[in-house]
């Protein structure tokens, strides 16, 4: 992994971490730290809305176009770095 | 069909981007919906016209335009090709329902042909490939189609089914488009074949298609066009529902081309990412009809932003049609008051009730009167299902919203468990008959005589009462949990939660229960041995991601010990008991182990 890839990671952490805050998702505290291993569907209660607001959230931030199927395979803030890192690249 | 992306032969042929403009609103015909004998007929008409359909992009720009005369045109070309492929009259034709011009070429295709097209959904969750893939592979299977057709950005996972899928071809459009255009004679469908079917459900091994003829999807639009809607001239409509459901395409595709009237599309998934757009469109396209279940509202109005009020102007919005869920007045008054200052009116609420099996409505209430509230006792309403009209500041208030009224097509009978007709303000189960129902579910007889009597008459489960010959909805199906207007049917829920290790086969019961605000909570009670604590939690952990995948919502689990939910003297699991039981269950404060919900927050 190189520096690129993490800095991409840590910004979805942040992202994420305001994002749980904004919208009142206490579950934070519970989980503790967000890693790259923290699973966005199942670690939080987010519903399918709320993940498109978070999912336009990141789009914003890294000024990307997110394709939804691209992410049919992702489920933890790992795998989502991967595919804005293979966006980015484009 | 005009398009502004790279597609060079189309570009070419039509006119360039900056060109495009918006098919008008019509002027050039006379608004006509009778006389139609089927589909066909009626986009013949509607392409004697200059209005038309036209889809905006995730930015909200225009991105195509299709006119109802190049869709005729496009249709019958496409029609030919398919017959010409060796598609027989009949043949079923899957077909991933993106918000894309594709669909409506294929659907209309279809008609021309005489084959029978089924929307596919389009929209994934994230992480939910393998879910997604076997809905589609259930929904092609069990339709028997011969035909699957995917945009370029969904065909990867309808290649993965279409291996050992026996279809006659599969593909993107321009793979159908390649095909020769053949000598090959359309011959136009007679009123009683099947126009298409709707699936409502597709999430585990029972998808059920309902079935619906040329003259039943003509009979329910005719009504809605002119009986609720009152169309004219001037309107247009703008929508971002997906085409995969009957509001998206009954209420957003046909209702409009019956009427030869434009419509302005944005993707389902962008609406879900910038619901503003949604009003942008409206105001600069002066939409006059456009509708969305309560959750839509609710959902655009949390992102407003202030700067908004001066950008939008929804004067022009006479129509905002509520249903496919629990129409909710709270969040709507919200919605109407934040957007009061843009022009927009509550009295352009219309509340409405509907189901895929009576094609889409079946009640409005009428226009320009906004919402209009019931106000009961929710004890007596609760021990006697007798709806007794309260003061509404009272502690033990119920409230409902009035769904107008009945379509002239329908009778109605609302029948206590006896199967004996109740009195006005007395809840019982609905029954429809009338020439908007169904024939049935396709190729399923057994679920068919399950819900359609002999006589006619459609056992739509759902619980209500009327007031003179207003209809009241107090509990959508006995069955269905409708949550952000997505249809689930607990049995779907309650055979995925049991493929998870440690949860004991038959022993999960899911129902829903009001949340707090405008929140259906869906609730999973679930048995199991499993005491250890780590497991409890893996265990809800695993269903909690695989409600995620297959459904996309929010469940709240309760673990149980098993033999806590409660049986039939048959055996069968009690759904609405299991329902009584937990929430006295949250009423006695227990000890809480992992995976037992504390949900007092939650609960209004």
């Amino acid at each position: 992994m190189n520096v690129r890839f993490d800095k991409i990671e840590n910004k979805i952490k942040e992202l994420l971490a305001s994002y749980l805050e904004s919208s009142g998702h206490p579950e934070l505290e519970k989980h503790g730290e967000i890693t790259g291993a923290t699973n966005l569907v199942s670690d939080f209660t987010l519903d399918s809305f709320q993940v498109m607001e978070f999912l336009m959230e990141m789009e914003e931030a890294f000024d990307i176009m997110i394709d939804m199927n691209n992410l049919s395979n992702a489920h933890t803030v790992n795998e989502l770095a991967k595919v804005v890192a293979s966006l980015l690249k484009k | 069909m005009m398009v502004s992306d790279n597609n060079s032969e189309q570009k070419n042929r039509h006119l360039t981007q900056n060109l495009m403009h918006p098919t008008p609103i019509n002027t050039a015909l006379r608004v006509k919906t009778d006389g139609f004998i089927n589909l066909v007929d009626a986009l013949e008409y509607a392409a004697k016209g200059d209005s038309g359909f036209n889809f905006y992009d995730h930015r909200g720009d225009l991105d195509s335009v299709l006119s109802y005369r190049d869709l005729r045109n496009e249709a019958k070309a496409l029609a030919r090709r398919l017959l010409g492929l060796g598609c027989k009259p009949g043949d079923r034709v899957g077909i991933i329902a993106e918000t894309d011009p594709l669909f409506h070429r294929f659907f209309f295709a279809c008609q021309y042909a005489g084959l029978i097209p089924l929307a596919l959904p389009a929209g994934i969750q994230l992480g939910a490939h393998k879910a997604y893939v076997g809905q589609i592979r259930r929904m092609l299977d069990s339709s028997g189609a011969t035909i699957a057709v995917a945009p370029a950005s969904h065909i990867a996972f309808l290649e993965e089914v279409t291996d050992d899928l026996d279809l006659l071809m599969s593909g993107i459009p321009e793979d159908f488009d390649a095909l020769p255009d053949k000598e090959v004679e359309l011959v136009s469908p007679a009123a009683e074949d099947i126009a298409y079917l709707q699936y409502t459900s597709g999430s585990t091994r029972f998808p059920r298609g309902v079935e619906i003829n040329h003259e039943t999807v003509l009979n329910n639009i005719r009504e809605i066009a002119t009986h609720a809607m009152k169309l004219t001239n001037e309107d247009r409509f703008v929508s971002w529902l997906p085409y995969y459901h009957d509001m998206g395409l009954i209420g957003f595709i046909l209702v409009p081309l019956i009427a030869q009237l434009s419509v302005d599309y944005l993707p389902s998934r962008t609406f879900a990412m910038r619901p503003r757009l949604w009003l942008k469109l409206i105001s600069d396209n002066r939409g006059t009809i456009s509708s969305s279940p309560t959750f839509g509202y609710a959902l655009c109005a949390r992102r407003l932003r202030p700067s908004d009020y001066e950008r939008y102007d929804l004067t022009s919005w006479r129509v905002a049609c509520v249903g496919a869920e629990q129409v909710n007045p709270v969040p709507l008054k919200a919605f109407a008051q934040a957007l009061a200052p843009c022009g927009f009116d509550e009295k352009a609420f219309v509340a409405c009730y509907g189901m895929a099996e009576c094609v889409l409505a079946i009640s409005f209430a009428p226009l320009n009167l906004g919402l209009s509230v019931d106000y009961v006792d929710q004890d007596v309403m609760t021990s006697t299902g007798e709806a007794v009209p309260i003061n509404p500041s009272a502690t033990n208030v119920a409230s409902y919203a009035d769904c107008g009224l009945l379509l002239p097509g329908f009778e109605i009978s609302i029948r206590d468990d006896q199967g004996r007709q109740v009195g006005e303000r007395q809840c019982g189960e609905i029954y429809l008959k009338g020439p908007s129902v169904m024939s049935g579910y396709f190729q399923d007889e057994e679920a068919t005589l399950a819900i359609l009597d002999e006589d006619g008459w459609l056992d739509t489960g759902d619980i209500g009462y009327r007031v003179v010959d207003r209809i009241f909805i107090t509990a959508r199906s006995k069955d269905v949990i409708i949550i952000k207007g997505r249809n689930i049917w607990p049995n779907d829920m309650e055979v995925v939660a049991q493929r998870v290790e440690g949860v004991r086969l038959g022993g999960v019961a899911a129902f829903s229960i009001s949340g707090f605000g405008d929140e259906e909570l869906a609730i999973l009670v679930v048995e199991t041995r499993e005491r250890d604590l780590d497991q409890r939690n893996r265990l809800a952990h695993e269903i909690t991601k695989l409600m995620h995948e297959h459904f996309g919502i929010n469940v709240i689990i309760d673990l149980v010990k098993p033999g806590t939910l409660p049986r039939t003297s048959s055996g069968k699991l009690s759904r609405f008991q299991s329902r009584e039981a937990f929430l006295k269950r949250q009423k006695t404060p227990a000890l809480h182990l992992p995976g037992t919900v504390e949900i007092d927050r939650k609960i209004a």
